[in-house]
């Protein structure tokens, strides 16, 4: 069920990317597909009835049934990396609304 | 038309990917418990079989974390870690060449009412005391120096918002950014000088799910927490700038 | 474990609906908050999948600085507007 949420996640995402012609849109569905895509990683480690990959004192043996613990770290160093991609792609947008007056891609087409 | 086009297009994508990535009809899935790579992290037997790790009693460990997800970040791929802070750090680059580069900027303008500027006083220090303990407790419970710096970084963006931090005090954010990167270059070289690999865990790994264990790695998660806070915090100030009309 | 399936079931057309709007609604602001809401949403299903510190992580940024971004982009955007360009 989580790996159908996730991949429709992913692709709405790519749907959202290719229909839309406003920029800050187009960044929004960016983050819709890396949702998407985090989730799907993290659902290749997991299989049902396993728990989280912390030793506690409620769970205190490395013997017992945990996730696999490498998909959620490289979830981890992506979602972090996702911000920044992010913050770039903002940061394009303003400058090209600050060149173009306009946000909407298929208008400024027409002035380039 | 098109629109009904890309979305059937993306339903038969999901559909086929889900054939071929989940259930897989040419090889069996070998996510089983005994087969899987990642299974010498979770038991710490990457080096040597220590046997059963049991929390609380099982020392000198090769890493001696209870957060399994924390040892593989900042203990058995430290490098990665050390790849991707550098792209945040080009990341936080970028957004400063693109807003402005080199010319005079200002502080948007906007001014604060009475409960924003009253009120972020008093969450500004809840918030930062909270991903202080965060990254603190990196090893142990779960969290770690990404979300510990992310909330710094909202803490820092709250006292923003009300007008706290001046121009002038995002200077020592930019210094605490700088020293934390270099002093996470510097233990990896220390380990590459005493144990003869880079980042590798030089202290004593003490007893498993103490505070004071797991060797060089709440060190790491101290200073990954403040590079991450600090650059979130400048991007977040490039946002809140506005370049001056010449 | 009926009602446990049957619960992310009604999870997963949740976050389906809110990437709907997410994506399709017209004023950029409906954009932003949808966003939001499913960073806010994917946390439910980190924790499904027994993955608290990624969960944490998603809490943090994905409804918080990533949100907070875009609003600031906006209000950049609006001023500039209002100045009429730069150009």
């Amino acid at each position: 069920m989580m790996e159908l949420l996730s991949l429709s996640l992913l692709f709405l995402g790519i749907y959202g990317l290719v229909t839309k012609h406003h920029i800050l849109k187009m960044i929004v569905s960016l983050n819709v597909m890396e949702t998407g895509l985090n989730l799907f990683i993290t659902t290749l480690g997991y299989q049902e009835g396993q728990i989280a990959p912390i030793l506690s004192s409620q769970f205190p043996s490395s013997a017992l049934n945990f996730v696999d613990p490498l998909p959620q770290s490289l979830v981890l160093t992506s979602i972090v990396i996702g911000v920044g991609t992010t913050a770039v792609a903002l940061a394009y947008a303003i400058k090209i609304f600050k060149d173009h007056g306009c946000l909407d891609l298929e208008k400024i087409e027409g002035r380039l | 038309m098109k629109k009904i086009f890309v979305l059937g297009l993306m339903l038969l994508l999901v559909i086929g990917i889900y054939q071929l990535a989940v259930y897989d009809p040419l090889h069996e899935r070998t996510m089983a418990f005994e087969d899987r790579d990642s299974q010498a992290y979770l038991d710490r037997s990457v080096n040597g079989d220590p046997g059963e790790v049991v929390f609380g009693k099982s020392t000198n460990l090769e890493d001696g974390a209870a957060n399994t997800v924390a040892a593989i970040v900042v203990d058995y791929r430290s490098f990665d870690t050390l790849g991707e802070v550098t792209v945040l750090f080009i990341s936080s680059l970028g957004v400063a060449f693109l807003s402005g580069g080199f010319g005079k900027t200002i502080r948007l303008k906007h001014k604060p009412g009475f409960v924003l500027r009253y009120g972020a006083r008093f969450v500004f220090g809840i918030i930062l005391v909270f991903g202080a303990y965060m990254f603190l407790h990196g090893h142990i419970t779960p969290g770690g120096g990404f979300p510990g710096g992310a909330i710094i970084a909202a803490s820092a963006l709250v006292l923003s918002l009300a007008g706290e931090i001046s121009g002038e005090k995002m200077k020592a954010f930019k210094i605490l950014e700088g020293a934390a990167g270099t002093l996470y270059v510097l233990t990896g070289i220390v380990g590459l000088y005493m144990a003869g690999f880079f980042m590798q865990n030089v202290l004593p790994s003490g007893i498993v799910g103490h505070l004071f264990s797991a060797g060089i790695m709440p060190l790491i998660y101290l200073l990954i927490g403040l590079k991450v806070g600090s650059e979130l915090t400048g991007i977040l100030d490039y946002f809140l700038r506005e370049e001056v009309e010449s | 474990m009926e009602f446990e399936k049957v619960m992310i079931m009604v999870f997963s057309l949740c976050m389906l609906a809110v990437a709907w709007f997410t994506i399709e609604a017209q004023e950029y602001i409906d954009n932003v908050i949808g966003g939001s809401l499913l960073g806010l949403l994917s946390v439910i299903g980190f924790i499904i999948l027994q993955a608290p510190d990624v969960a944490i992580t998603a809490a943090v940024i994905g409804s918080g600085i990533t949100t907070a971004m875009f609003v600031l982009t906006m209000i950049k955007i609006n001023k500039t507007r209002a100045r009429g360009g730069k150009r």
